[in-house]
């Protein structure tokens, strides 16, 4: 069996499954759904900018912010529970000369290292459904986020109930264990205070990520017994999965969206 | 050994003019640091570097996806002789009508603002005649037909001493909206004024100088303290309610944190639609910048407007503010409903695709009736409510049966618009050509794009500047325009048919 689990106990899905090379070698380099195009398009919901200072949360190994610090030329500090992954984001930051640019730190994100109202933008990508407690977490973001600062969410919506055979091949691809409704991100940053809470769905980018997966599980089938693809490739089987993981996210059963809020300005609630 | 990388991301080459000696120079457009720079090079005056704008996404998408078929004017006014821009009237190689038409009808002012671009001011004592004015009213119906919008510019207009007989000629000719440019001196100081202004309604709108609520930066800006005359001015339109537009010029780091609060104030004014902000650049006193301006860093961009407004401002989120289909390069609008207390903003809701393909190439979007159509159709045909909870959900509260009522009307609405002028610092030849806000020229004879008009036309520079760069570039034969060659090419293509069977073959 394989741990996914490993060194991110705060994580309960997907995040170990994405550091299998195999796995890296059928997504490509885009590790969480919609890659850095999605992450591109966070920045504009979010109106990051040059002099913008931004925290990600859970950033995994940085790749998120080195796109941010290279297209909008902000300041990230990218926070993770995971020691490895610092370690790691680090390395290629410094590698991609980013480094003055993005810094990362080790920690929890229910308990920010950082100085109240200090930051203008944070983002959260495919992360804060994995959270234990996200209305805390969102607690401490609006703490450290600057009065109007903006938070920029992305993640996936589960709308209907996985079906049965497909709980176990979707689990590792996306973070479902912790999925809310649409409407549920909405009521947990209502929760937390946020106002101007804005969705858009972004569902194509599921229906992206399966196509290539698909591709690639075409092409690898023949070549190769790995045990980590093996769900995928399992004669006729795999495939089958991942048609039927077609069909859950064309139905709407499954989606990915971004949210979009701001840290009121005073205590009152303002409209967007 | 670690390949040798750019440390910018080249995107296009482009031509700029230089601005020490106004004449066209080859650029490079890059992407460094998330900004958009243009690097060029006059082979006399040496290379400089600006700031284009600060978000490579949005100038992107302006460039991009918000490219609409341009409209062209009724009539070429000049030759293609010398090259863009040194033939505008407009010639035919412009690529956009005129959606604004400014008339100035004088070059006194009861201001002398430091960052006048008309260089108006009390020491100018110039008024057109009313006969000179017909005639330049007589080019901008020529020109469009029934112009979208004339604007009454100066100097200061309202001092014209026939001022009335102007806005009187304009009324007559088939003009759908009329603009006063005014700084509000006469509105807020003469009794009566302000009430005969009001029989020129509808299609009669106010566009009020209002810059800022510190004394410092007013001060600056217009050389004076003019916040009580814009307070008093404001009252008088509000209780009329004459439809008013605040238009403020921006400068970097004098008033360029007071977007929201601007927005604010005019939201809460019952005669204000709207508010459009200009970037102002190197022009007034230079002292400001350290070590004087330098465009690299101190020019004001509209992408930084747009980013200040929703950094400022509650009431916009960036899906709002988006490019104007028409000039989206240097024009960006956000359309808001006003509904008693509620505020919400439209534009995000629209498809780009339903502006770049409806509708006519206009700022004036409350207007046009297709447009409109499709913006309340989406209240009650969008198929994801989720997808726009904020917005839908207001909405839908303010109005209590879910569906759009007569009752609004253009009181409503309210409209912020971010407008860029073009300086000699950031003249892209690909953008000035889709300008669409034209000064008709006092001869006239010719209505000139907005931006070059200040480089290359007004006053004397004609016979100057641009009468020495015409010298140089007198072509040996008369050139034709570019937008001409299209036809030529065409005729020479073998107009191979595609061959069609006879029905019966098919059907077998």
């Amino acid at each position: 069996m394989i741990d996914f689990d490993r060194d991110t106990p705060v994580k309960s899905c997907c995040a170990g499954f994405y550091e299998l090379p195999a796995v890296s070698m059928l997504l490509g380099d885009n590790l969480h759904p919609g890659g850095a195009a999605l992450t591109r398009k966070l920045a504009a919901a979010t109106a990051m900018g040059r002099n913008s200072k931004v925290l990600d949360l859970a950033c995994g190994r940085g790749d998120s912010g080195r796109v941010l610090a290279a297209h909008c030329g902000c300041q990230v500090v990218g926070l993770d529970y995971s020691v490895v992954n610092v370690a790691r984001a680090q390395r290629l930051t410094r590698e991609a000369d980013l480094a003055e640019r993005v810094s990362f730190l080790s920690a929890d994100a229910q308990r920010l290292p950082i100085e109240d109202e200090s930051v203008d933008v944070v983002i959260s990508e495919c992360s804060l459904c994995t959270f234990p407690n996200p209305g805390n977490a969102l607690i401490e973001v609006r703490r450290v986020l600057r009065p109007g600062g903006r938070i920029g969410v992305s993640d996936v919506t589960l709308n209907a109930p996985v079906p049965e055979s497909l709980q176990h091949t979707l689990g590792h691809v996306l973070c479902i264990t912790g999925a809310r409704t649409t409407r549920g991100y909405h009521q947990v940053l209502e929760d937390a205070g946020f106002t101007g809470i804005r969705a858009r769905d972004v569902g194509y980018v599921l229906t992206e990520m399966l196509t290539r997966i698909e591709r690639r599980v075409h092409k690898l089938a023949e070549l190769t017994d790995l045990e980590q693809v093996a769900e995928f490739v399992e004669p006729n089987d795999g495939k089958q999965k991942l048609s039927q993981a077609r069909d859950f996210v064309a139905s709407g059963g499954v989606s990915y969206a971004l949210f979009t809020a701001r840290n009121p300005r005073t205590g009152t609630t303002r409209q967007t | 050994m670690p390949p040798k990388l750019r440390p910018y991301q080249f995107y296009d080459t482009a031509v700029f003019i230089c601005i020490t000696c106004v004449r066209r120079v080859d650029a490079k457009i890059v992407f460094q640091d998330g900004c958009v720079w243009m690097l060029k090079r006059c082979p006399r005056h040496g290379a400089e570097r600006v700031l284009i704008a600060d978000d490579i996404d949005y100038y992107r998408r302006a460039r991009e996806v918000f490219v609409k078929t341009p409209e062209q004017v009724n009539r070429y006014n000049t030759p293609v002789h010398y090259g863009c821009p040194y033939d505008c009237g407009v010639c035919p190689d412009h690529e956009q009508h005129g959606c604004t038409l400014l008339i100035e009808i004088t070059d006194t002012c009861n201001l002398s603002c430091p960052t006048c671009y008309a260089m108006s001011g009390p020491e100018r004592q110039t008024h057109r005649s009313l006969e000179q004015i017909e005639k330049m009213l007589d080019l901008a119906v020529r020109n469009e037909g029934e112009p979208s919008i004339v604007q009454i510019s100066g100097g200061e207009p309202t001092i014209h001493p026939q001022f009335f007989d102007v806005l009187d000629a304009a009324r007559r000719r088939p003009i759908r909206h009329i603009l006063l440019n005014t700084n509000g001196i006469r509105i807020a100081r003469d009794e009566g004024f302000a009430e005969r202004l009001k029989t020129y309604e509808p299609a009669f709108e106010i566009y009020l100088q209002f810059d800022s609520f510190r004394r410092a930066t007013v001060q600056t800006l217009r050389g004076a303290d003019t916040r009580r005359i814009h307070e008093q001015a404001l009252e008088k339109l509000n209780a009329l309610n004459i439809s008013t537009t605040l238009v403020a010029t921006v400068r970097r780091g004098l008033n360029d944190d007071e977007l929201g609060e601007i927005i604010d104030y005019a939201r809460r004014q019952d005669c204000v639609r709207g508010v459009t902000f200009q970037p102002v650049q190197a022009a007034g006193r230079l002292e400001l910048y350290e070590g004087g301006f330098d465009p690299g860093r101190d020019r004001l961009t509209l992408t930084e407007i747009r980013r200040g407004i929703l950094e400022q401002s509650d009431l916009f989120a960036p899906e709002d503010i988006i490019p104007v289909p028409c000039h989206a390069d240097s024009v960006a609008m956000a359309y808001a409903l006003k509904l008693g207390d509620k505020f919400i903003p439209l534009t995000g809701m629209v498809d780009p695709d339903v502006l770049v393909e409806g509708g006519r190439n206009t700022i004036a979007y409350e207007g046009e009736g297709a447009i409109q159509a499709k913006l309340f159709d989406l209240f009650s045909t969008h198929h994801s409510p989720d997808s726009q909870t904020g917005a839908m959900s207001d909405f839908l509260a303010a109005i209590p049966d879910g569906r759009i009522t007569n009752q609004l009307s253009y009181d409503n609405i309210f409209r912020v618009l971010i407008v860029q002028f073009s300086d000699a610092h950031g003249f892209d030849l690909r953008s000035i050509r889709k300008t669409c806000v034209h000064i008709v020229h006092p001869d006239g004879k010719r209505a000139i794009p907005f931006d070059t008009y200040n480089l290359l036309y007004r006053d004397a520079l004609e016979h100057t500047t641009l009468a020495d760069i015409r010298r140089e570039r007198a072509p040996a034969v008369l050139s034709g325009p570019l937008s001409l060659s299209i036809h030529t090419v065409a005729d020479k293509v073998d107009p191979r048919e595609i061959k069609l069977r006879p029905m019966a073959e098919i059907i077998e």
